[in-house]
């Protein structure tokens, strides 16, 4: 296994780090991490490291890389936002590993923010045979708010509120300093005295998502959900598919699995050992079955 | 503009260290400045800080080398295998790069927490520094460790899991906020003591100290008795390596500081 640090894309200004045998690697499709949030291309708890050395060993190619803004990458000079340029920066990934190592497929995997670049790409490009979407969070884009007040109002809310205490730094629109429990309250969608807000959840946008993973698993893209028990995600995916995840998942080229005891980043080693297991088994399984020809 | 970051491997390819360059704005420059970072979370949570502090030392003319330990961010190895010493020697070796590879005549040092600790000992390795800026250093191994243990606790007891505590007889937990603690590790850090060092290796130093109880007076004085050029800046600002990185303010401020300080050279 080696590793090599780059710079690439139109302004050779986006940083990242291959990974790949000591062999040939460009028989297999590489895969290609994505940032989570704005935590830099190491992921959380360095996991995104720890992934790409593990699937290095088992012969694929990797890539982790910082879209521009994000970890050592500069910020872009134009005005395309994030939901555009994150998908044609991780274009411009894909090009590069094609240009240098000749490979013409690609396996994509994200941690929250990373799960929806992911999917977003895999719609956009048909060199994307594969998504590892893991904690995916904000596939319903500018509803965040509305999102989590409904999302309370669910039969985990108990458990959901929990997290929310426990998360609230990591909420960007929560976390505006000395937040107290009943700011908590009001932000997810509930009166101080805990009872809920009437509020419905009319979002077209989710139909679109749903339609979009729908057309993926038509086209035979291989589609890894991944969710940490009781996250938030789980919740967003069973709205857009308004409660038929199963029916998703029954699909051939889908699985959805859940890893227990671990929070959204994966903090618990034990946890984050579930998840690269789960992870390096799934990828090499459908790598497989892909130079097979068994799937696209 | 400023101009794009190099980033490449360097040292031996079995345990290459990650760094990223930033040029000096005005392209040749005979100083230099290499950035050591803290540990495990708080290494992730300010990495978007040194960043910044990089950038800024760049526009004043310094050559900046950002790098990764021996088992942490982008380098070889694994967080199990790291060694405190290992770190410190790795930090000695990114100021002999800063040399090599970019013709610095003149190295600084600076740190945040354990990276400022890592500076300091990077600094006797290296036989001596034009300058020193240590950003609220760990000086004692021993209540780091009941600082990140704390915050490892306070974790798990807000988890929505009940996860098994590991504990090994009294010596803290096994894992730390996502990170493993090993023994040796746990023991290196149990023996870091800043008091013992006799001096500063570098001819001026520079003490920021970032806590609402200005908690480094006790530093402050073992430096001003035993160095001379020490300059000391009381700037409280949230402590930035507890926070999430998605609402960590930048401390501009104290990064402004540093980078004046820095570029003052002839004091």
């Amino acid at each position: 296994m080696r590793e090599e640090a780059i710079l690439f894309g139109a302004s050779q200004s986006l940083v990242g780090v291959v990974t790949e045998p000591a062999e040939n690697g460009k028989e297999r499709p590489a895969v290609i991490l994505l940032n989570s949030g704005i935590i830099h291309r190491v992921g959380p708890n360095r996991l995104y490291v720890t992934l790409a050395r593990r699937l290095a060993r088992a012969g694929f190619v990797v890539l982790r890389y910082d879209h521009s803004g994000i970890g050592d990458s500069a910020i872009r000079r134009d005005s395309l936002p994030f939901e555009k340029s994150s998908v044609q920066e991780t274009q411009e990934a894909m090009e590069y590993l094609a240009t240098t190592r000749g490979v013409n497929r690609f396996l994509l995997a994200g941690i929250c923010t990373g799960a929806v670049v992911a999917y977003h790409t895999a719609r956009a490009d048909q060199r994307v045979v594969g998504v590892v979407l893991i904690n995916g969070q904000g596939y319903i884009p500018e509803s965040e708010a509305e999102v989590h007040a409904y999302l309370a109002t669910r039969h985990r809310r108990r458990y959901y509120l929990a997290r929310a205490l426990y998360n609230l730094q990591s909420w960007r629109r929560l976390a505006t300093g000395r937040v107290g429990y009943g700011d908590i309250l009001g932000a997810l969608g509930f009166r101080r005295d805990g009872r809920r807000r009437e509020k419905d959840l009319p979002n077209p946008k989710a139909g679109e998502v749903a339609a979009g993973f729908r057309s993926l698993a038509d086209c035979g893209t291989e589609m890894l959900f991944l969710y940490s028990t009781g996250d938030p995600g789980i919740e967003e995916l069973d709205l857009i598919l308004k409660g038929k995840v199963a029916d998703l998942s029954a699909r051939e080229t889908v699985q959805y699995r859940v890893v227990e005891k671990a929070d959204h980043m994966f903090t618990a080693l034990a946890s984050q050992e579930e998840l690269l297991e789960s992870t390096v088994d799934w990828l090499q399984d459908i790598t497989s079955r892909i130079l097979q020809g068994r799937t696209r | 503009m400023a101009a794009n970051i190099e980033a490449f491997f360097f040292g031996d390819p079995a345990t290459q260290l990650f760094a990223c360059h930033h040029p000096p704005s005005d392209g040749v420059s005979e100083y230099g400045v290499v950035l050591c970072y803290p540990m495990g979370h708080e290494y992730l949570r300010t990495h978007r800080l040194y960043r910044f502090l990089a950038r800024r030392l760049a526009a004043a003319g310094f050559h900046v080398l950002r790098f990764d330990y021996f088992g942490t961010g982008d380098s070889a190895g694994e967080f199990e295998e790291a060694r405190l010493a290992q770190w410190v020697g790795d930090a000695a070796a990114a100021m002999a790069e800063l040399r090599r590879r970019f013709l610095v005549r003149h190295v600084y040092a600076a740190g945040l927490r354990l990276g400022a600790a890592v500076a300091w000992l990077a600094g006797v390795e290296h036989s001596g520094l034009d300058g020193l800026a240590l950003w609220d250093p760990v000086s004692s191994g021993p209540e780091y460790l009941d600082d990140i243990i704390a915050h490892e606790n306070e974790r798990r007891q807000a988890s929505a899991h009940r996860e098994a505590g590991g504990d090994r007889g009294g010596r803290g937990p096994q894992e730390i906020v996502g990170y493993p603690m090993t023994d040796a590790m746990y023991g290196d850090l149990s023996a870091l003591d800043l008091f013992g060092l006799s001096r500063v290796p570098a001819s001026r130093a520079f003490l920021v100290d970032s806590s609402d109880e200005s908690i480094q007076e006790k530093l402050r004085a073992h430096l001003e008795g035993t160095t001379t050029g020490v300059r000391y800046e009381h700037i409280p600002h949230p402590k930035t390596w507890t926070q999430d990185p998605y609402k960590t303010v930048v401390p501009s401020k104290i990064i402004d500081t540093v980078a004046r300080w820095m570029s003052d050279r002839e004091r």
